[in-house]
């Protein structure tokens, strides 16, 4: 959560009702719920060719502008490369989103196909590495 | 000071012969030769009457200078103009460029921001010069940030109504009326002086704004009347307002009798007093401080720094120089008190104020000034008890801290070798490089996603200005290097973390800084779009049905690219780029910052991800 009541949308005046909707658009608790929902089925599967594919879907849909080209979140939407979600749990939450994420309800929208790719593109990103082993972030 | 001999040469018709030389160039040589005669012939003619009006005394303002000389600007940021040319003149050769010195800036707005940042590290005004109509529109959205952050910016706004021109204006002031403190258009040599410190007065009582004062054009040019008895008020500053002793006892027994009292902290602390201020009162209650960052309030690694969810927990919350802090953040039956200036002075018409506060004890008054009064009476209020639940109290804060800089470590690590680059990443390796440095950041203290705010460890008052205010785009970069150039002199290095899309707005500030020789450390968080409006735009379109995958549009910068290199290079400054990969990145800032200590300035132009 960004723990600041000032958001960092640029140069809009209506701050505090900005930071309000950042609050919400973040969402990161409507999106473990939905994780801790999910039953674990219809794992796509993952060729280079898909993941490819779902690396530019998540641009061209701009998925990345919020949670960042690795999935890794910002300050206007939660990580989202880790998900434990199903391809069912995590379609159903992109057509019917909590909080201020944009929906992307149709087919018209999304197809089904080019969100396949993107989460096979989610799963396949690398977990990060331990931050114990990065001596930068082990500062005291 | 030693001043200089008075000219036997007449301005007047130098200004006449000049503006003659000007129409014969035009004209053509044949025509100009004709016009040189006439005008030799006119000046001879004119010259026995027009030396004596010289000898009568020197020029207005001349003695504009005796007044504002003694107020302490160390620079004068200006873009140039036929208006306050005497007053620019008497700057140059008058007082000798120095103390002040004049700061050629390409903008208007960047004028007034650098002085906005100038303020926020030295804790003193710029004068900024600036041509009344044209120029004060192009400098007004600077004049609205510094008003809603607090900041006192003198603006001296040149005016010609006596031979007036296109850009003459009848009332510049009342462009900037509605976000300004106090303004006024003296008519008089006697009455410039009395305005002129009065309005520096007015700017530095808190709450602190911006003042403008409108400088005739013919004031300054004209000689000070013969037998004219001017006089130089000596200024001394106010005393800032402070709480009332009965009030203030009262809060402290709240805050001392709280389970769990909170100090919300947004511009309390003025000045590097007021930083030590609110430790002393923090540490004194083991209080949990949650702090928007708009001023350097509290250590960024104090235990006792806490995210703004704790408020929910609270019983007590003390509200200071926060006046937004809304009553609807807090629990049922928690009590709110405020200590604010906000309301000693404010405007009607933009609503930087938002909702009503509805405090249970709202105390009228400057809250740094009031700070030692009140941990004086916490101090006396104190028993053994209160002390042993203070001391569980900081226990479990200090175990909330560890886990909050756990997290964030967790989060630094995601994306920690991507390309773009992780902003994470590039606060981290900065940090290594600066940790053992004096540095101060100069930039939004929010930038790239708080992460030097997570990383870093903020403790002196220098080390971060705070935010813009307004949040209006265009401010960080020329603030930046007004908050440089007011570190330079103590040798400290500015970091800049900036976004592009703020930099394109006054980029011509980079020549500002190359040709002062400002040294600071530009690290670009070059996203190449205004992402969080791409958000913007998807949820609308999300929300009609329609085609997602252009939301980009109006949104992105690129396609061109924009090379900042290329760009800061241009403008005299070292710089490398584009960097997108992250293994590049530390030695990158390694010799920059070698450009930097030697006193220059240098942009490093790193390809990153969305905030």
């Amino acid at each position: 959560m960004n723990h600041r009541n000032l958001c960092v949308i640029s140069g809009r005046p209506a701050v505090w009702l900005w930071g309000a909707m950042l609050m919400i658009l973040a969402a990161p608790a409507a999106f473990a719920e939905a994780q801790q929902r999910s039953p674990a089925t219809q794992t796509p599967s993952a060729d280079a060719e898909t993941i490819d594919k779902g690396k530019r879907n998540f641009v061209t849909y701009a998925c990345y502008a919020c949670h960042g080209h690795s999935g890794q979140g910002s300050d206007s939407g939660p990580r989202i490369d880790t998900n434990r979600l199903s391809f069912t749990a995590f379609s159903r939450y992109v057509r019917e989103p909590a909080g201020s994420m944009p929906q992307y309800k149709t087919q018209s929208q999304i197809s089904d196909a080019a969100l396949t790719e993107i989460y096979t593109y989610l799963k396949s990103i690398p977990p990060p590495p331990d931050p114990k082993s990065i001596p930068l972030l082990n500062d005291e | 000071m030693k001043k200089p001999e008075k000219s036997s040469v007449d301005r007047r018709s130098f200004l006449k012969a000049a503006a003659s030389s000007g129409a014969a160039l035009v004209a053509g040589a044949q025509a100009m030769a004709a016009q040189q005669a006439e005008r030799v012939s006119a000046t001879a003619a004119a010259t026995p009457a027009d030396v004596e009006a010289v000898d009568e005394g020197r020029p207005g303002s001349d003695f504009m200078m005796d007044v504002l000389k003694p107020l302490g600007f160390e620079y004068v940021t200006v873009n140039p103009h036929s208006d306050s040319g005497g007053l620019q003149e008497s700057i140059i050769n008058y007082t000798g460029n120095r103390n002040p010195e004049l700061i050629t800036c390409l903008h208007e707005e960047a004028a007034v921001a650098m002085a906005h940042g100038f303020f926020k590290i030295e804790g003193k005004p710029l004068a900024s010069l600036i041509y009344s109509s044209v120029g004060l529109q192009h400098a007004s959205m600077a004049v609205y940030s510094a008003f809603c952050d607090r900041v006192p910016v003198y603006l001296l706004l040149g005016n010609g109504l006596e031979n007036p021109n296109s850009r003459s204006a009848q009332d510049p002031a009342a462009m900037v009326r509605d976000f300004t403190k106090w303004d006024d258009s003296p008519i008089s040599l006697s009455h410039f002086a009395a305005s002129a410190v009065r309005a520096y007065s007015v700017a530095m009582t808190p709450p602190t704004m911006p003042v403008a004062i409108t400088v005739d054009k013919q004031l300054q040019e004209d000689p000070v009347p013969k037998g004219a008895r001017l006089h130089v008020p000596k200024y001394s500053p106010n005393t800032p307002p402070q709480g009332d002793s009965g009030a203030v006892s009262e809060v402290a027994r709240l805050l001392v009798n709280a389970e769990f009292p909170v100090l919300a902290v947004e511009r309390a602390a003025r000045t590097e007093a007021g930083l030590r201020h609110i430790i002393e009162l923090a540490e004194l209650l083991q209080a949990a401080v949650v702090d928007t960052i708009q001023r350097m309030n509290f250590p960024s690694r104090n235990p006792l720094s806490q995210e703004s969810n704790v408020i929910r927990n609270a019983d007590v919350v003390l509200a200071l120089e926060h006046p937004l802090l809304s009553r609807s953040s807090l629990k049922q039956g928690a009590k709110l008190v405020s200590i604010s200036s906000f309301d000693l002075f404010t405007r009607s018409k933009y609503w930087h104020f938002g909702r009503y506060q509805e405090a249970d004890l709202p105390i009228a008054a400057d809250a740094e000034a009031t700070l030692p009064a009140l941990i004086e009476e916490v101090k006396r209020l104190i028993t053994p008890d209160r002390q042993r639940a203070f001391e569980a109290r900081r226990a479990k804060l200090v175990e909330s801290s560890q886990r909050n800089r756990d997290r964030d470590r967790v989060l630094a690590s995601q994306g920690w070798d991507g390309r773009p680059l992780s902003t994470a990443r590039i606060a981290a390796e900065l940090w290594e490089q600066i940790k053992n440095k004096d540095w101060s950041l100069v930039s939004r203290s929010d930038g790239m996603s708080d992460w030097a705010w997570k990383l870093w460890s903020f403790e002196k008052y220098y080390h971060h200005i705070g935010q813009s205010g307004s949040v209006g785009v265009g401010y960080s970069n020329p603030a930046s290097v007004g908050a440089a150039l007011a570190n330079r002199k103590y040798g400290r290095i500015s970091i800049n973390l900036q976004n592009d899309g703020d930099f394109m707005f006054l980029p011509s500030t980079l020549w500002t800084a190359a040709h002062h020789k400002i040294p600071m450390l530009t690290v670009m968080n070059n996203n190449r779009a205004y992402n969080q409006e791409v958000m913007v735009v998807a949820r609308m379109a999300g929300r009609r049905n329609r085609d997602m995958t252009k939301c980009h549009i109006g949104n992105a910068i690129d396609n061109p690219a924009i090379d900042y290199s290329q760009l800061a290079k241009s403008m005299g400054w070292y710089a490398e780029g584009p960097i997108d990969n992250p293994n590049e990145l530390g030695p990158a800032i390694r010799r920059a910052l070698a450009v930097v200590e030697r006193g220059e300035p240098a942009l490093l132009d790193t390809i990153t991800q969305p905030n």
